[in-house]
């Protein structure tokens, strides 16, 4: 062979410092695949849908997110959590456009997200949590009902969120959802699901794995580089081709071909979809991780019809939320990452113009224990979340807030909070925007029906 | 002082328990047969074997790797490397297959071989770099620090003595999960190396000592915050953090519902499986580990720390012990008025005294080194040995180690599970098979103007890329869950994959660049482009693939698979896949050495990358 020189691309770009940093992705000029333009404005640019899931990994501690301010209440409040407790003058108030009980106040670490809601871009949505039937103190304490299986346990609880299933194999709501909504995109390689943190149970499970891409987006094979006509490539491309087609009777060897596979070829589509359409202009905190996840995830976006995507799921998951110590510390600098995160995220569907496309919403394995341990809390489990997007009926406070005293009927023990509203009617209710019909909805989640509102009313329809 | 005794005292029991344990080991008490496969060609008419009470069988002629190939007991030995070490060498293959693959003794001289520290080698490579170790006041430079910690593991994982004993620690590094993902592990690299000499000291020791030894370690102390953790105090609404308490019980020793001694899940009576805990003994737990704090803590609400902070285990403050009586498993009451220390080690001891910690303990140890799979009776059979390693001992973890490789199951493949046996290989063993295969390092600056090099293993960013790096999970469940199986996976078969939670498009093209990097860096025309650009900043050194006996092997396309494929794939390659692979190289010169070169590194990388490889059998 004379001609053999291969080359070794992408990893210059890699070994500095800052690769931990969001950095473009390598393309490579000589790339001969050509993009399926099949794909490029099927249904016309208006019909597109996105759910954003922001995961607050390890269980967000609402209750000092949103806060009452209410003399009363945030007395109540502030005697339960003493020093953990946000001073009232620091709460941002809030002015919801429903009537709410009680005034409540954002945590002072998110000014631009008080700003959202003022402008009716973001709602709040009081104690979710992880229920099969509602679900009273009485009904606790006296086994009455039944009940997610270990509530408190981290892994349980996220995977009872993310899936609505108390069995051991289960299917994640996403995925239940793109099972039965996949022939809407014109492309069908690509998973309606995408996942910028790696496996979750909130997407796996059916017909389609949700498609992992890093915030630095999607690198090239440096070894292989499909599409570079040079004989080396086009020899060992051929050679590692023919090893993944060889059928395997190992199942996960057959899993790791099926994996690679879907990779290679998918690298090559969606490399090429992002830099035809570019990054999007809007700034980003480049320091905070989940800013460059969503960044990328707005990239996708741009690119969506490029990639001939119509409906797709979004998961961002983000750790370090089980603030069992120095909360005092550490969870302002978790608010305040959110803060800039989302706001940045909110604009940049601005200037793609589809802000009314976008619904970005939170989710937590649980709440936290109003009770302090000293310098953190514990394990809950009803908690507030947030919506955010020109779809959400925004400026709001939906559900009940509960009260958060020590003792009270929404206490199980040291302020667990017992969930006044189900993940299923959280979840119901985006899976409605996002286009399941009713009887779709019903299918994906089976135990709505013990609940009396099956769309709790915080998104526009139509 | 009383430190000091606390310490002396837990070194002591950790002799007495290896002493026993080693003791144990040599009556052959492994609770299993050791199979005695037979050469297959070299016509010594060794038994093969390696039971001690044996007379010594005449030991098999030598072979060449390229000659081993159909050799039952050659391949063995290959497979028990893949299991026992972080990858076949060509001299270890060797090595013990002229010992007639006597894995009895070869495990005896890795439970007698020195651990090696990486706490020791860090601070040395930290004093090369320029950097002060016990200077905390550099925090800017905390990720340099990771990346001279990083080295340190790479260096002993691939090319450490103690592989056996690393293995297993790291093993156990998957059980008793920090990471310094976390912000509460921030610059404390130092304190992350010496939790790993916890796990290496106890690899083979007695899992109560490593429990107590996690429990007091300061680094779980921050990371699951039982530091500082304070008894009830009504005036100002505090009680005690459950964090450890809950997930001590959980992922370190009994899990959340009662399981039998096979690992199966206990079903009560109305058909459900039975929690082992309830929040009012996660309640007790959290009272049990209050009083607690640094080592060098001179006054409990002390808010500084240094040096030792971070390495010492943690000493008790009674006046912040909550001395009321507590409920633990079993019903069982400590009484009130107990000092810290007796509640915690009565406490370690109910938690350990439950019966799901044998089944629950082994088969995770079984899934790391051997199988994802087990079948009932494996877990069974090394449950009893965890029970009891035939002195009434519990818990002796050298004891289950060698039960775990020596067990039928784990020696010879069943026809009936060929095609879910084995485990897909973590990244960090796929990496550490290929550099161990061919002797990767390479020198490294570790200063800024260059002005010091030294030969190392910098693989530091990659692990961040392809989703695994010791102590770099994302959160305290490990990088994937024991029990990790999507549905609608397999085509409906009952098995679960734990590695297959981190294999998805992102990581699978991390690893196959940095794979391919390793590979393809032994082309000098590619290495001096990755020197050019290589300094102090980066986060991983240009390490290349040495190829060795390799090169002359290649001028034969047979000898060369043949060689490959017993040292990277323990003889278990397809035909379909080596045909592959024999046309990819012929059209390469066999005559010309640099083309052999070619030939070597690309049938090397096919391999690598390959389906069939991905899996261990």
């Amino acid at each position: 062979m004379k001609d053999y020189k291969p080359s070794m691309i992408g990893r210059r770009n890699f070994i500095r410092r800052s690769a931990l940093a969001a950095v473009g992705s390598s393309s490579f000029s000589a790339l001969t695949t050509q993009f399926n333009l099949a794909h490029a404005q099927v249904g016309g640019a208006d019909d597109y849908r996105a759910l954003v899931c922001v995961f607050l990994y390890g269980g967000n501690d609402a209750f000092n997110m949103l806060v009452p301010r209410s003399l009363g209440a945030h007395t109540t409040y502030a005697d339960t959590r003493r020093s953990l407790a946000i001073a009232r003058e620091d709460l941002l108030p809030l002015n919801p456009a429903n009537s709410v009980p009680a005034d409540y106040g954002l945590h002072p670490q998110m000014p631009d997200l008080k700003n959202l809601f003022d402008d009716g871009k973001l709602s709040l949505i009081g104690n979710v949590g992880t229920l099969i039937e509602p679900t009273l103190q009485s009904d606790y304490v006296n086994k009455r009902v039944e009940l997610p299986p270990q509530l408190f346990s981290h892994n349980d609880q996220q995977n009872f969120v993310m899936s609505l299933q108390s069995n051991r194999n289960r299917q994640g709501w996403a995925s239940r959802m793109a099972d039965l909504m996949l022939d809407t995109n014109a492309n069908q390689n690509l998973s309606m699901n995408i996942t910028l943190s790696g496996s979750n149970t909130f997407q796996t499970g059916g017909l389609q794995a949700p498609y992992a891409i890093g915030s630095g987006g999607v690198n090239d094979y440096w070894s292989l580089q499909p599409g570079n006509p040079e004989e080396w490539s086009v020899r060992r491309n051929a050679a590692y081709d023919a090893l993944l087609a060889q059928s395997q009777s190992h199942l996960f060897a057959t899993e790791f071909a099926r994996t690679q596979r879907r990779s290679i070829d998918l690298g090559v589509e969606l490399r090429q979809a992002l830099n035809a359409v570019g990054a999007p202009q809007t700034a980003f905190d480049g320091s905070s991780r989940l800013a460059s996840m969503l960044r990328m995830v707005s990239h996708l976006i741009a690119a969506r019809s490029q990639l001939g995507m119509k409906r797709q799921i979004f998961f961002v998951g983000i750790g370090d939320y089980d603030t069992h110590g120095d909360q005092i510390n550490r969870h302002p600098t978790l608010m305040n990452e959110l803060n800039h995160a989302l706001t940045s995220f909110y604009n940049v569907t601005v200037e793609l113009g589809v802000s009314d496309k976008v619904t970005t919403f939170t989710a937590s394995d649980f709440g936290r224990t109003l009770t302090s341990n000293g310098d953190g809390t514990d394990h809950g489990w009803g908690s507030h979340q947030m919506v955010m997007g020109d779809g959400v009926d925004g400026g709001k406070i939906f559900g009940t807030m509960p009260e958060l005293a020590i003792g009270s009927n929404d206490d199980i023990g040291e302020g667990r909070i017992i969930p006044t509203t189900s993940v299923d009617q959280y979840a119901a209710t985006l899976a409605g925007w996002y286009g399941l019909t009713p009887s779709q909805i019903a299918e994906v989640f089976p135990t709505l029906a013990n609940f009396n509102d099956a769309d709790l009313g915080f998104m526009h329809f139509g | 002082m009383r430190l000091m005794g606390r310490v002396v005292a837990l070194l002591s029991r950790f002799f007495v328990a290896m002493s026993l344990a080693l003791m144990v080991a040599c009556g052959g008490g492994g609770g299993s047969s050791q199979p005695a496969p037979a050469p297959v060609d070299n016509g010594s008419g060794s038994s093969g074997g390696g039971g001690s009470t044996n007379p010594p069988p005449a030991p098999p002629e030598p072979l060449e790797l390229k000659e081993m190939l159909g050799n039952e007991l050659a391949l063995d030995v290959t497979r028990f490397l893949t299991q026992a070490t972080f990858g076949p060498t060509e001299s270890e293959i060797k090595a013990l297959y002229e010992s007639s693959g006597d894995f009895e003794t070869w495990i005896d001289d890795q439970v007698a071989a020195a651990p090696s520290r990486i706490l020791e080698g860090l601070d040395a490579h930290m004093q090369a770099s320029g950097l002060d170790p016990l200077n905390k006041r550099n925090l800017e430079l905390d990720w340099q620090k990771r990346m001279l910690m990083s080295d340190i593991f790479w260096e002993r994982f691939v090319h450490g003595e103690d592989q056996l004993r690393q293995r297993v620690a790291f093993a156990l590094s998957q059980i008793f999960v920090i990471s310094d993902l976390s912000d509460a592990l921030f610059n404390d690299a130092r304190g992350i190396a010496n939790y790993h000499d916890i796990m290496t000291e106890h690899a083979f020791g007695n899992y109560r000592d490593l429990l107590e030894a996690v429990t007091l370690n300061p680094m779980m102390g921050e990371y699951l915050s039982m530091v500082r953790n304070e008894k009830t105090d009504v005036s100002r609404n505090i009680r005690p953090d459950e964090n450890y308490a809950r997930e001590m019980m959980q992922l370190f020793t009994i899990g959340l519902v009662e399981l039998n001694d096979d690992g199966a899940v206990r079903l009560g009576g109305d058909g459900n499986p039975i929690p082992t805990y309830d929040q009012e003994i996660t309640k007790a737990f959290a009272s049990v580990f209050t009083g607690w704090m640094y080592g060098n803590a001179p006054y409990w609400y002390w808010a500084d720390w240094f040096n030792e902070s971070t390495t010492l285990a943690m000493k008790p403050f009674e006046a912040y012990h909550d001395t009321e009586t507590k409920t633990l498993l079993n019903g069982e009451v400590l009484p009130a008025g107990q000092t810290a220390e007796q509640d915690l080690d009565a406490a370690l001891d109910n938690v350990f005294g439950h019966q799901n910690v044998a089944p629950f303990v082994s088969k995770q140890l079984i899934q790391r080194l051997v199988t994802s799979n087990p079948s009932p009776g494996y877990v069974a059979r090394i449950s009893a040995v965890f029970n009891d390693n035939g002195s009434g001992e519990k818990g002796d973890l050298e004891a289950v180690v060698r039960a775990i490789l020596l067990d039928d199951e784990a020696r010879e493949l069943s026809p009936d599970t060929r095609d879910t046996f084995g485990k897909l290989k973590e990244p960090v063993l796929k990496f550490t098979s290929l550099m161990r295969a061919f002797h990767v390092e390479a020198f490294q600056p570790l200063r800024e103007d260059g002005s010091v090099e030294r030969e190392t293993v910098r693989f530091f960013w990659p692990g961040y890329d392809y989703g695994q790096r010791p102590y770099g999970s994302p959160s305290v469940f490990n990088f994937y869950r024991p029990d990790y199986k999507p549905a609608n996976a397999f085509g409906g078969a009952d098995v679960v994959s734990p590695e297959l939670q981190i294999l998805n498009e992102k990581n699978i093209t991390a690893a196959s660049n940095w794979g391919g990097s390793v590979v393809f860096n032994s082309y000098d025309f590619l290495r001096d482009g990755c020197e050019e650009d290589l300094d102090f900043e980066a986060g991983v050194g240009c390490l290349y693939a040495k190829f060795e006996g390799e090169i002359e092997l290649a001028k034969n396309t047979d000898e060369l698979l043949d060689h490959l494929n017993v040292l990277m794939m323990s003889g278990g390659m397809s035909g379909d896949m080596r045909a592959v692979i024999a046309d990819h190289i012929e059209p390469f010169d066999p005559n010309d050495e640099q083309q052999r070169l070619y030939r070597v590194a690309e049938a090397t990388y096919l391999m690598w990358m390959s389906p069939e490889f991905a899996v261990q059998r």
